[in-house]
C-alpha cells in the first residue's frame, strides 16, 4: 500500500543534545565529519542507493551552513527540501512542525541526524508495511542492531533493553540500560499475555524508525513526547487507549548501523569505518573518499598525503595533502586533510581535523583537535578537546580539558567539572582500561597472591586459572560438566595434586563474587557479595559435588572455607550459612564439620579462631540438632 | 537466617530424610555394577548422557506411539546437544534469553541431568526423585519391568528390529536403555547404508566401509564398559572434546577411573582382564570416532607398561598402572608442550608477525607464553569452513591481550607476504616426515611456501606414528558432509540452495577432517627433543624408547 | 555519485557509472555491453569532425569511467578496443581513398610498414561515422558469441572419467562443464569460494545437468588435488603478463595445482584482457576489500571485534607461471602468449589512457 506513494524520509539536522560537547556548537550533528566527510554524506549515499526519493530535512540550527552545504551537492532522484525552524529544542517539537505543515502523507522513514547506516531503507520500510498489513495498529517499527555482548567494549552505555514478544516482535518494553541500574523490574503481564517473550540486552537503536502516517498525528497529540523515548515508553504504556504498537527489527547482520550518542561511539563508528565494517561506505569504495591507498592493519593514506620515515601502526588515516614528519607514530587516529605534523611526533587515538598544525615532539593522545588549531612544539595532550583555532604553547601540558575560545580569550574546562549533563560520556576512559587490559589482569593475580601469600607458583597459576574458567562459566552460563573438564585440563597443565584440586576450587568459588563484582563494576560490601556468593554456589553445585566426596576432600573443603573466610571480610559472617548450605547439600558431613571445628590446629592465630567464633552458632545448632537426632534414634 | 525459622519438628523430619538418604548412598556405593542388579543399580550403570535422555524420549512417545526411525534417528543427534552445550558457541552466545512459558518436557529433562550428573559421579546419594519412583512401584511392577529388561536383551540379540517394537511398550523407566541405544545406532548406520550410497565418492569409498565396519564390530550389549568411558564417547562424538592432546588426556583420565574401579573378574588374571575390559573401551571409542594416533600411542605405551607387572598383587599393580598414567600426562604431553614452547620461542623476535591456522592448544601456550615473556608480535589467525576452530584460539589470544587479526583460509595470498612465520599445530607426525594435520593445514605450508615464509609444525613426539601416508586419501577421517551446508542464518537463498543436497543424485558433498602435509612444505618440526626438519622424524622415532 | 562530475562528460556515461555502483549493472559481460552501447553512442550522438577529435573525446570520457570504477578492467579494455576500431577504420577509409591495399597481412610488410605514429588523424573523412558504427555493431556480435566459442572447445579439453577442479561460481564454466558433459562423463570437484560460497550455486547447477559433482570445503583443496585432472576456472581480469586477478582462494588451487602438476585452465573471454600490469600485492585498485561481515566473522560480537582486524578480499592475484593455458574465444594459448593477443587487441598508445 505504501509502495505506490513516494517514498519520503524526514532527516532531523540535530540531535538535541549535548552528548558530543563541544561540536554542537560548531556543527549540526548531521555535519559531524567522520573520517573528515560530514555523516550527511554518508547518508546520503544510502537513500539513494534504497531509492528514497523525497527527503525532508529539519533543520533547527547552524541554518546557513546547511543551507550551503545542500546547495553545494549534487544527487540524482532524490528531492531535498529543507524545513527550516529556528529554535527547535527537542525532536517532539520538530515533529509536530512538521505534523503542521502536513508533508508527509504516507509511511516514512525517520532518520535521527546523528546516525550512520548502510542498509536498504526501502527494504526496511517494506518490511514495516507488512506488519501493518497483519496489524492495523503498527505504527512505528525501530531497527535494532544486534551487538552481542557489550561487556568491557566501548558500547557497554549504548545497549539496551528490549523485552518483546517472541513470535512477533512486538515490542513490551523499552530502556537504555545505565551502568547504575542493575535491577530490571519485570512485569507480569508480559509473561501472562504471550506465549514467548523475548528478553535481550544486545540491541542498539540505530536511530532509524519507519513510521506508520499515524506516529505525527500521536506527536501532536501528547505534548508531553518531546524524545524518542518518550514516545516509545508513552506509546507502550497506553497500547490499549492509543490502539498503536511498536515493533522491532533487527538489522540485517551484513549491515552496519552506529548513531553517534558519544564520543566513544564516534571513535567506534571512525575505527569500524576504517576497518571497513561498514562496506560500501568505507575508503575507496565510497565516491567522497577517494584516492586512498589501502595499507595493512586497516591504515589508509591520501595519493597526496606525504609520509616518509613515519610509522602508521594501525586502523589510521591520513588525509588529502597532509604531512608526516620522521619518525612520527600514528595509531587509531584521523588526520584530516593539509594537516602538518613534524617529527617525533606520537599520535594515538585522536582525531585531528583538518588544517591542524603539530609541530615537532608532541604526544597528542585521546584527544580531539577541531580544525585550524596549533600545537606548538613539545606539547603533550592527552584527553582533551581543542575547539577550532587555538593554539597551544610550546611545552604546555594538558590533560583531560576543554579548550574553547571565546571573545573574551580562551577558555578552559576541566572535564570533571563539565556540568553538560550525565550522557557526556567521553571515550577516554575505556581506552585506559584496554591498554591496561594485561596490566590489570596480571595485577589481579597480585591481589590474589597477596592475600594467600604461601602457596607455590604454579598452584597459584592453576588458582588464577580456575576463577578465570568459572568467571566465564557462571557469566556465560556454561555446563558444569565442561567446566570440570576444564579445570581437569588446567589441573594436568600446572600438576597439582587432587587435594589442592579440591582446596583450589573450593577456594576459586568462594572469591568468585569478588572477581564477579569487579567485572560488573558493582560496589562489593558484604551484602552483595552474600548475594552472588549464593547464587554462585546454586549454580556451581555440581562442580562442588564432585570435587568434595570423599573425607579428605571435606577437610580440604574447610580448610579453604577457613583460609578465606580469615582473610575476607565480606564472607566471615556469612561463613555461617555457607557452612550450613554445604551441609544441607550433603557436600559436608557432620562429624567432618565438628571435627574441624574442635581441631585446635597448633598455628590457631588469631585469624582462624576468628572464623572459629563466626560460626559458633552453626555449631551449636548441629550439636543440639545431633543430639535431638540420636534421642528420636533411641526412640 | 535459614534454620532457625524452622520448627523442631521440621528439622527433625529433615534429618531423619538426610540421615536415611546418606546411608542408602553408603549402601550403594560400594556395590559393583553387574548386570543382575536391582532396578536401582541399573539406573546408575547406565551412562549418564543416556539416562538424561529418558525423559524426552517416553514423553516423545506418548506423544506419537510409533517410534518410527525417523524419532529414533533425531534422538541421536539430539543427545549430545541436551547435555553438553557446545563449548565453540560460547563465544558468539549473546545475551539473549528466551523465556519460554512452561515447559514441562525441558524441565524435566534438565533435572535428570543433574542427576545423571550425580550418579555418574557416584558420589552421593539417589535423589529423591529416583528414590520415590522405586518407592512408588509395586512389586508386580518391578516383576514386570524384569521381565521387560530380559525381553528387550532377548529381542536386541535376535533382531534389531524387534528391539523396535519393544521399545513401543511403555515402560516406567527404560531398564535397559544402553541396549536400546546400541540397537538404535545399529539402525541408523542401516539406515544410511541404504540411504547414502549415491553419496559417497567412489575416491573414498574405503573410508566409509571402515567406519561401517567399526560401528558393527560394537556388542550390541556391552554393559561391562564403564561409564566414564561411555561418557568420553558420547564427548568424542559430538565434538565436545576435540584436538589431538585434549582427546589423549581425557582418555588417559577416563582409563584411570576404569583402573581404579576395575574389579579382578573371578577367574581371570588381573592384567589379563584389565586389557580386555579396555579393548572394549577402545573399541567403543573407535566407534564413536575414530582414535587419534595420539591415543593409540598412548594405549600402547600402557600395554607395554602392563605387561612388565604381572608379579604385582592388583592393588599395587591399579596404584602403579596410575601412576604411569599420571607420568605419561605430564612428561608426554605437558612437560614435553613446555619444552616446546621455550624452544620455539627463541625463534619469535620482535616485531614478528606469526599466522597460525585453527585451533591447536600447543600453540595457543606457546603464543600466550611468548606473550608474558615480553615478546612483541602480532598473530593472524586462519580459519576454514566448517570446523571454523580459529574463532575459539581468537577469542583466547585476545582476551589475553594479544594482537590479532583473522581471515578465512581463502585469503591466504593476501595476507601472506607481511607474515614473518607460520606456526602450525599437527594431528600427528608420520614416519615419512609428513604431517597430518587438521584439514587445510597443507594449504597454508603450501602457500607459506610459494611466498618463502618459514613453516615450523609443534608437535610433541607422542603424537608420532610409525604409518607413512603420502596424500590425504589413503587414510582420512570423514566429517558430517551436512557441516558444510550454511549455517548462517543470514542468507535464506543460500541455506536453501544446499538444504536438501541428498535428493539430488549427482551432488555429494565432501568434508574430510585432516590432510597430509608433504615433508617439503615444511621447514621444520619443533619437538621436544630438538627442532629438525621434517625428514629426521624417523631419527626421533628411533631414539624414542620402543615402548610408545 | 555526489560528486559534480567535469562539464565535458557525457550524460550516459556518468548513468552507466550509477547503474554500475548502485549494482544495477552487475558481472562482467553485462557491463562491457553496457559500456560499448554508451561509446556507441557516443560515436553516434556526440559531435566530432576529425578522428582525434573522437578520439579525444572517447578517452575523456572513458578515463573518466575508469578512475570512478577502478576495478572493472573491461571497462577500460572496452574503451581500449573502441579506440583500436577507431584506428583501424580510419588508416582503412585514408587508404581506401588513396590506393587499394593488399588485404594479406606479410612478416616482410609488417617489418618495412611504416611507423603508425606519423599517421596524422586530423583529416577529415565524412564516411568513418558509418564505417565505424558497423564494425561496432560487428565487435557486438563478436561479443556476444565469445561465450559460446569458448564453451565449443570444451570437448576438446575434456575427456572421459577426468576428475576436474573448479572454485567458486562462474557462468562460463558452468556452460563449459555442461557442454562437455553432453558427450561424455566426467567428475566436478567444487571448492565452495570463500566466504561468499558461491560454489553452492554452482554444484547445485551442476548437479542439475546431471554432472557428477562434489562440494569440498576451500579447506580441502589441496587434499583432493591429489586425484585431480585438471583444473578449470574462470577470472575477473588477465594482466598484461598473463597473471590472474580472480576470486580470493584460486591462488590456493592454481599453487596446489603446481604442486603436484595438474595443468590449470582459464577460460578467457578476450575482453577480460587487460593491457595493464600488476606486480606487488599491496598495489591500490587491485583488490576489493569487502565488509568482514559477509561471511568472514560475526557481526554480532562487539567486545571481539572492537580488538581483531579481519580481512574479507575478493581477489587473489595468480602469477602468470601457475597458468598453464587460456582458453578464449579464438582458441588456447599460453601464458606466454597474452602479450601477443595484446597487441593485436589494442594499439600500445592506448595502453595509458
Amino acid at each position: 500500500m505504501c509502495k505506490k506513494d513516494v517514498l519520503q524520509a524526514v532527516i532531523l539536522a540535530d540531535d538535541f543534545t549535548t552528548s558530543l560537547t563541544p561540536s554542537q556548537n560548531i556543527f549540526p550533528s548531521i555535519l559531524m565529519p567522520v573520517i573528515n566527510v560530514p555523516l550527511f554524506d554518508y547518508m546520503l549515499e544510502t537513500l539513494i542507493k534504497s531509492r528514497i526519493q523525497e527527503v525532508f530535512l529539519y533543520c533547527s540550527s547552524h541554518i546557513d551552513l546547511l543551507k550551503e552545504y545542500v546547495k553545494v551537492k549534487n544527487y540524482k532522484g532524490t528531492a531535498i527540501s529543507l524545513i527550516i525552524s529556528d529554535g527547535c529544542s527537542s525532536l517532539g517539537d520538530a515533529l509536530r512542525d512538521i505534523d503542521t505543515k502536513g508533508w508527509i502523507r504516507g509511511y516514512f522513514i525517520l532518520i535521527r541526524g546523528n546516525t550512520f547506516v548502510t542498509a536498504d531503507l526501502k527494504s526496511l520500510l517494506n518490511a514495516h508495511c507488512l506488519k501493518v498489513e497483519k496489524d492495523k495498529g503498527a505504527t512505528m517499527t525501530m531497527v535494532l542492531r544486534n551487538l552481542g555482548s557489550t561487556k568491557n567494549s566501548y558500547m557497554s552505555e549504548e545497549a539496551s533493553l528490549v523485552v518483546s514478544d517472541k513470535s512477533s516482535n512486538k515490542m513490551l518494553y523499552y530502556t537504555k540500560l545505565k551502568n547504575s541500574e542493575k535491577k530490571v523490574k519485570l512485569e507480569l503481564n508480559w509473561f501472562l499475555d504471550h506465549s514467548e517473550i523475548e528478553l535481550n540486552t544486545c540491541y542498539l537503536d540505530t536511530h532509524i524508525y519507519l513510521c506508520s502516517p499515524s506516529v505525527l498525528p500521536l506527536f501532536a497529540d501528547n505534548f508531553d513526547f518531546q524524545t524518542m523515548d518518550d514516545f516509545i515508553r508513552g506509546v507502550l504504556m497506553n497500547e490499549e487507549i492509543l490502539d498503536s504498537r511498536i515493533y522491532w527489527q533487527q538489522l540485517d547482520v551484513e549491515d552496519y548501523a552506529l548513531p553517534i550518542t558519544s564520543w566513544k561511539a564516534y571513535h567506534m563508528l571512525t575505527q569500524d569505518i576504517l576497518r571497513r565494517h561498514s562496506f560500501p561506505l568505507v575508503a575507496d569504495a565510497f565516491s567522497s573518499l577517494k584516492n586512498f591507498i589501502y595499507m595493512p592493519q586497516s591504515t589508509y593514506k591520501h595519493e597526496t598525503a606525504l609520509a616518509k620515515g613515519c610509522v602508521l601502526e594501525k586502523d589510521c588515516i591520513l588525509g588529502l595533502n597532509s604531512a608526516l614528519g620522521n619518525n612520527t607514530k600514528v595509531a587509531r587516529s584521523v588526520i584530516a586533510d593539509h594537516c602538518i605534523i613534524g617529527s617525533n611526533v606520537n599520535i594515538r587515538n585522536s582525531y585531528i581535523f583538518s588544517n591542524v598544525r603539530i609541530k615537532d615532539n608532541c604526544t597528542i593522545v585521546n584527544s580531539i583537535l577541531f580544525p585550524n588549531c596549533i600545537v606548538r612544539y613539545g606539547s603533550q595532550i592527552d584527553g582533551c578537546i581543542l575547539c577550532p583555532e587555538i593554539d597551544v604553547a610550546a611545552r604546555s601540558q594538558y590533560i583531560d580539558i576543554i579548550v574553547e575560545s571565546q571573545s573574551s580569550g580562551v577558555s578552559k574546562t576541566k572535564m570533571l567539572e563539565l556540568e553538560v549533563n550525565d550522557e557526556f560520556l567521553y571515550f577516554k576512559n575505556n581506552k585506559l582500561a584496554e591498554c591496561d587490559n594485561c596490566s590489570t589482569e596480571s595485577s589481579s593475580s597480585e591481589e590474589d597472591s597477596e592475600r594467600d601469600s604461601p602457596i607455590p607458583d604454579d598452584t597459584n597459576m592453576f588458582l588464577s586459572e580456575v576463577i578465570d574458567s568459572l568467571l566465564r562459566g557462571y557469566q556465560d552460563k556454561l555446563n558444569c560438566e565442561n567446566l570440570i573438564l576444564e579445570i581437569n585440563s588446567s589441573r594436568y597443565a600446572y600438576n597439582v595434586t587432587i587435594r589442592e584440586v579440591t582446596y583450589n576450587v573450593i577456594k576459586a568459588i568462594l572469591s568468585l563474587p569478588l572477581h564477579y563484582l569487579a567485572e560488573t563494576k558493582t560496589p562489593v560490601n558484604s551484602q552483595n557479595y552474600q548475594k552472588n556468593l549464593k547464587a554462585i554456589i546454586t549454580y556451581f553445585n555440581p562442580i562442588i559435588l564432585n570435587y568434595v566426596k570423599n573425607e579428605n576432600a571435606q577437610d580440604d573443603c574447610l580448610r579453604a572455607i577457613e583460609d578465606i573466610a580469615s582473610t575476607t571480610d565480606e564472607l566471615l559472617p556469612y561463613t555461617q550459612h555457607l557452612l550450613n548450605q554445604f551441609y544441607d547439600r550433603d557436600i559436608l558431613s557432620e562429624e567432618k564439620i565438628l571435627e574441624w571445628y574442635e581441631s585446635t590446629s597448633e598455628d590457631a592465630d588469631v585469624f582462624h579462631s576468628k572464623v572459629r567464633n563466626a560460626v559458633q552458632p552453626f555449631i551449636k545448632w548441629l550439636r543440639e540438632a545431633e543430639e535431638d537426632s540420636t534421642e528420636s534414634d533411641n526412640d | 537466617m535459614n534454620f532457625p525459622q524452622k520448627t523442631r519438628e521440621e528439622i527433625k523430619a529433615e534429618r531423619e530424610a538426610k540421615k536415611a538418604a546418606k546411608a542408602a548412598a553408603k549402601a550403594t556405593k560400594g556395590k559393583n555394577v553387574s548386570k543382575v542388579a536391582s532396578s536401582n543399580n541399573n539406573v546408575k550403570n547406565v551412562s549418564p548422557v543416556i539416562n538424561s535422555k529418558i525423559s524426552e524420549k517416553s514423553v516423545e512417545r506418548d506423544v506419537s506411539k510409533e517410534s518410527d526411525n525417523k524419532i529414533t534417528n533425531t534422538d541421536i543427534k539430539n543427545k549430545p546437544t541436551a547435555v553438553n552445550c557446545d563449548i565453540s558457541e560460547k563465544s558468539t552466545k549473546t545475551d539473549a534469553v528466551t523465556v519460554k512459558d512452561s515447559q514441562p518436557t525441558r524441565e524435566v529433562s534438565k533435572e535428570n541431568t543433574t542427576q545423571s550428573s550425580n550418579i555418574g559421579t557416584q558420589s552421593c546419594t539417589p535423589e529423591g526423585k529416583s528414590k520415590e519412583k522405586i518407592g512408588e512401584k509395586s512389586k508386580a511392577e518391578l516383576r514386570a519391568e524384569r521381565r521387560a529388561k530380559q525381553e528387550a536383551q532377548r529381542a536386541a540379540k535376535q533382531q534389531q528390529l524387534l528391539a523396535k517394537d519393544n521399545s513401543k511398550t511403555k515402560e516406567p523407566i527404560k531398564p535397559c536403555v544402553e541396549t536400546k541405544s546400541e540397537c538404535v545406532v545399529k539402525k541408523d548406520v542401516i539406515k544410511n547404508v541404504i540411504k547414502e550410497d549415491p553419496h559417497q565418492l567412489s575416491l573414498f569409498k574405503h573410508l566409509y566401509h571402515e567406519r561401517e565396519s567399526s560401528r558393527i564390530a560394537v556388542a550390541p550389549i556391552n554393559l561391562n564398559i564403564h561409564p566414564a568411558i561411555i561418557r568420553l564417547g558420547v564427548q568424542y562424538e559430538s565434538k565436545v572434546i576435540v584436538g589431538s592432546n585434549a582427546r589423549c588426556v581425557a582418555l588417559l583420565a577416563a582409563v584411570k577411573q576404569v583402573v581404579k574401579d576395575f574389579e579382578k573378574p573371578a577367574q581371570a588374571d588381573f592384567v589379563r582382564g584389565l586389557e580386555t575390559s579396555l579393548q572394549q573401551s577402545m573399541v567403543y571409542l573407535h566407534h564413536c570416532r575414530p582414535l587419534a594416533v595420539s591415543q593409540q600411542n598412548a594405549m600402547r605405551h600402557l600395554k607395554w607398561q602392563m605387561t612388565r607387572f604381572s608379579s604385582l598383587s592388583d592393588e599395587k599393580a591399579k596404584n602403579k598402572l596410575q601412576g604411569i598414567i599420571d607420568t605419561y600426562i605430564s612428561e608426554q604431553i605437558q612437560l614435553a608442550g613446555k619444552a616446546i614452547s621455550i624452544k620455539i620461542r627463541e625463534k619469535i623476535s620482535n616485531g614478528n608477525v606469526i599466522l597460525t591456522y585453527g585451533y591447536s592448544s600447543l600453540i595457543h601456550n606457546i603464543l600466550v607464553e611468548a606473550h608474558d615473556a615480553g615478546k612483541q608480535f602480532r598473530v593472524i589467525v586462519v580459519d576454514g569452513r566448517p570446523w571454523l576452530e580459529g574463532k575459539e584460539q581468537l577469542r583466547r589470544l585476545t582476551k589475553h591481550g594479544i594482537e590479532c587479526s583473522y581471515i578465512l583460509i581463502n585469503a591466504l595470498s593476501f595476507i601472506m607476504p607481511e607474515v614473518s612465520k607460520v606456526f602450525l599445530g599437527a594431528h600427528a607426525i608420520l614416519a615419512n616426515g609428513a604431517v597430518m594435520s587438521r584439514a587445510g593445514t597443507a594449504q597454508v605450508a603450501l602457500i607459506a611456501k610459494a611466498f618463502n615464509v618459514p613453516v615450523l609444525v609443534v608437535c610433541e613426539t607422542h603424537k608420532s606414528s610409525e604409518r607413512v601416508q603420502t596424500d590425504s586419501i589413503v587414510y582420512n577421517e570423514l566429517g558430517d558432509a551436512d557441516e558444510l551446508v550454511n549455517h548462517q542464518s543470514n542468507d535464506e537463498v543460500k541455506k536453501s540452495l544446499l538444504s536438501n543436497w541428498r535428493t539430488k543424485k549427482s551432488l555429494n558433498l565432501l568434508n574430510i577432517t585432516y590432510d597430509v602435509t608433504p615433508a617439503d612444505l615444511v621447514t621444520a618440526v619443533v619437538t621436544e627433543l630438538a627442532i629438525v626438519p621434517c625428514t629426521s622424524v624417523p631419527v626421533i622415532l628411533r631414539i624414542k624408547p620402543s615402548e610408545i | 555519485m555526489i560528486d559534480s562530475p567535469p562539464e565535458k562528460i557525457n550524460e550516459s556515461v556518468l548513468k552507466l557509472i550509477n547503474n554500475i555502483h548502485y549494482g544495477d549493472v552487475k558481472g562482467t559481460y553485462n557491463i562491457v555491453l553496457a559500456t560499448i552501447s554508451v561509446l556507441k553512442e557516443i560515436i553516434n550522438n556526440t559531435e566530432w569532425n576529425t578522428a582525434k577529435d573522437l578520439m579525444d573525446s572517447i578517452t575523456l570520457n572513458g578515463k573518466y569511467l575508469i578512475e570512478a570504477l577502478p576495478l572493472e578492467a573491461s571497462i577500460g579494455n572496452m574503451v581500449r578496443r573502441t579506440l583500436q576500431i577507431i584506428r583501424e577504420e580510419y588508416i582503412l577509409e585514408l587508404k581506401n581513398k588513396t590506393e587499394e591495399t593488399d588485404p594479406q597481412e606479410s612478416l616482410h610488410k609488417i617489418l618495412t610498414a611504416e611507423n603508425d605514429q606519423q599517421i596524422d588523424f586530423n583529416t577529415s573523412v565524412p564516411s568513418l561515422k558509418s564505417a565505424l558504427l558497423e564494425h561496432i555493431v560487428e565487435f557486438e556480435t563478436e561479443l556476444e558469441t565469445c561465450l559460446e566459442n569458448i564453451t565449443e572447445q570444451a570437448s576438446e579439453h575434456i575427456h572421459s572419467n577426468e576428475i576436474i577442479m573448479t572454485i567458486g561460481k562462474s557462468k562460463l564454466v558452468e556452460e563449459f562443464f555442461k557442454k562437455a558433459a553432453s558427450t561424455r562423463a566426467f567428475d566436478v570437484i567444487v571448492a565452495e569460494g570463500g566466504p561468499f560460497l558461491n560454489g553452492h550455486e554452482m554444484a547445485v547447477n551442476l548437479a542439475k545437468a546431471k554432472i557428477k559433482t562434489t562440494l569440498i570445503s576451500d579447506v580441502a583443496i589441496f587434499a583432493m588435488m591429489s586425484r585431480v585432472n585438471k583444473v578449470i576456472i574462470g577470472t575477473h581480469t588477465v594482466m598484461a603478463n598473463g597473471g590472474l586477478r580472480a576470486i580470493s582462494g584460486v591462488h590456493t588451487v592454481a599453487q596446489a595445482a603446481k604442486h603436484y602438476s595438474v595443468p590449470v585452465m582459464v577460460l578467457l573471454p578476450l575482453y577480460k584482457l587487460s593491457p595493464l600490469y600488476h606486480s606487488s600485492y599491496k598495489q591500490n585498485g587491485f583488490n576489493k576489500h569487502v565488509s568482514p561481515m559477509q561471511g568472514v566473522i560475526d557481526s554480532a560480537n562487539t567486545q571481539l571485534l572492537e580488538k581483531v582486524h579481519a580481512y574479507n578480499p575478493v581477489f587473489d592475484y595468480v602469477p602468470p607461471d601457475l597458468v598453464t593455458l587460456f582458453i578464449s574465444n579464438i582458441g588456447g594459448n599460453a601464458p606466454s602468449y597474452i602479450y601477443r593477443l595484446l597487441s593485436e587487441l589494442y594499439h600500445p598508445d592506448d595502453y595509458e589512457l
